[in-house]
This record gives structure tokens, C-alpha cells and sequence, in this order.
């Protein structure tokens, strides 16, 4: 990231489900004073909701123990999240299933990343500092 | 920290209807897969499901995958079903997903029952 980025929300959570819903909050209470579109704060709540619910459950496997790490930056008018988890991570497969694939598995799971590459400008998926990190970018509207 | 999900069914004339209420996440599994109203309707019923939306207000992904396996359940017993108070957002999410393939969303009850009575 090139441009200089000002850090403007923090959030540390356990790997519990429904802890997800701390951080929605958080960034809906910034969002709002920032006079954000209201359509798109609904897609960044979603993206971000996934992206907790996806580092709680596969990067640290749902272990209480261990945290899920979410930033919140700015610049401009892009926002940046950055969510770490401190497992395995959870990376994307190489080629994934389609939605019709998806739609008709006996457990139709793993919406999550779709959703996430749906409604954000742009996800990377990294490794930093020994931790898991999904970066999101929206660009404001 | 999730708000408790439940479902509750009401018989109508021409459907049954479920009001859920609470977070649609993984813990709605058990309220909504493991009281299916398809056994209970007798097969000389009519077989229309109307899903009440306007008390759900959080939906993540593992719900949605939980949805779909109620709906595809629904849809295997000969049931139609449709969909009312889904959020602009929601709505957006459902078809992204491919969930409308499983169920119409409408305004409101009325319009559903509208639908159904055509």
C-alpha cells in the first residue's frame, strides 16, 4: 500500500461465534461518520462479518484462545481492512467451486470468500508477521 | 452473543407459514433443520411455504448454507416456497447466492398469498 494509511478503528476478539458481531458494530459506528453510503456499509458489514467468521473458524479453528485481529484504515477515499487470524489461515482454493457446484453440495457451505469477492473492490490474502492476514479494500462511494 | 433463532409455524388457508426470529447463523441449524414442517403437512394440503423475514437481523454465510439445505429439503417434499422482509441487502445476498432458484421474494405477506391464490 503505497498511500499513507491512518489507522481508524482497532478491534481484538476470541474465536467464539457471534464475536463477529462486535466488530460489525464498530465499523458501522466509524461508517457512519463518515456519511457512507448506506448500500455499501450494509456490503462491508457482510465482507467483514465473513472475514472474522472465516479467520475464527479455519485460520484458529474456532480455539477460544486465540484472537482474531481486525484494522481498520483510511486513506483518501479507500478503507482497508485487515483481519488476522493467528492459525493456519484460511486461503482460497486455486480453482473454486462454482456457484451451482456450491448450491447443490450436501452441505452447501463456503459463501463466505464469495461474498467477500463479490462486494469488496479488492481481497489479497497474505501471510504478515507470522499471522494469517485478509486484506479488503473498498473504494468509498 | 447471537440472538436466539426460532421458528414459528402458522397455518394459513393456502400455506404454511414460518415467522423466524433471531440471527440466521449457524446456531439456527437445529431450529430450523430438525423441526421441518414438510412431515406434519398431510400430502392433501397445499404445499406452499411462506418465509417471514422482518425479525431476522443478521444473516452470515453459514445461515445461508443452513437456508438452503432447509429449502432443497422443502422443494424435495413438493413444497413452493417464497420469502417476505428480506432486506435490499439480504435480497442482494440471496441472489447472489442462487437462493432465489429456491424461493420468491415478495413485499409482504399479502402479496405472496396473492401469488399463490392466482
Amino acid at each position: 500500500m503505497g498511500a499513507s494509511y491512518e489507522v481508524i478503528g482497532r478491534w481484538v476478539i476470541n474465536s467464539e461465534y457471534g464475536q463477529e458481531r462486535t466488530v460489525r458494530s464498530g465499523v458501522n459506528e466509524i461508517l457512519s461518520k463518515f456519511n457512507a453510503d448506506p448500500q455499501q456499509v450494509e456490503d462491508i458489514l457482510t465482507t467483514v462479518s465473513e472475514a472474522c467468521l472465516n479467520a475464527m473458524e479455519h485460520g484458529n479453528c474456532l480455539d477460544k484462545n486465540r484472537k482474531v485481529s481486525v484494522v481498520l484504515m483510511s486513506a483518501g477515499n479507500d478503507l482497508v481492512f485487515q483481519v488476522l487470524d493467528e492459525g493456519g489461515g484460511c486461503v482460497p482454493p486455486a480453482v473454486p467451486a462454482t456457484k451451482e457446484a456450491k448450491l447443490m453440495a450436501d452441505n452447501p457451505r463456503g459463501w463466505g470468500m464469495y461474498l467477500m469477492s463479490a462486494l469488496a473492490d479488492r481481497v489479497n490474502y497474505r501471510w504478515e508477521l507470522g499471522k494469517f492476514c485478509v486484506e479488503i479494500h473498498f473504494n468509498r462511494k | 452473543m447471537d440472538s436466539t433463532f426460532v421458528v414459528v409455524y402458522r397455518s394459513l388457508e393456502s400455506a404454511v407459514a414460518a415467522d423466524l426470529r433471531g440471527d440466521l447463523t449457524k446456531q439456527a441449524e437445529a431450529a430450523l433443520l430438525e423441526n421441518e414442517p414438510w412431515a406434519r403437512i398431510p400430502a392433501s394440503e397445499p404445499r406452499f411455504l411462506i418465509l417471514n423475514f422482518n425479525e431476522v437481523p443478521y444473516i452470515n454465510s453459514a445461515g445461508i448454507a443452513i437456508l438452503i439445505r432447509f429449502l432443497r429439503a422443502g422443494r424435495m417434499a413438493g413444497f413452493q416456497s417464497f420469502a417476505y422482509g428480506v432486506t435490499p441487502h439480504y435480497q442482494k445476498l440471496f441472489r447472489m447466492v442462487g437462493l432465489t432458484e429456491f424461493m420468491m421474494i415478495y413485499p409482504d405477506e399479502y402479496s405472496v398469498l396473492q401469488r399463490i391464490e392466482s
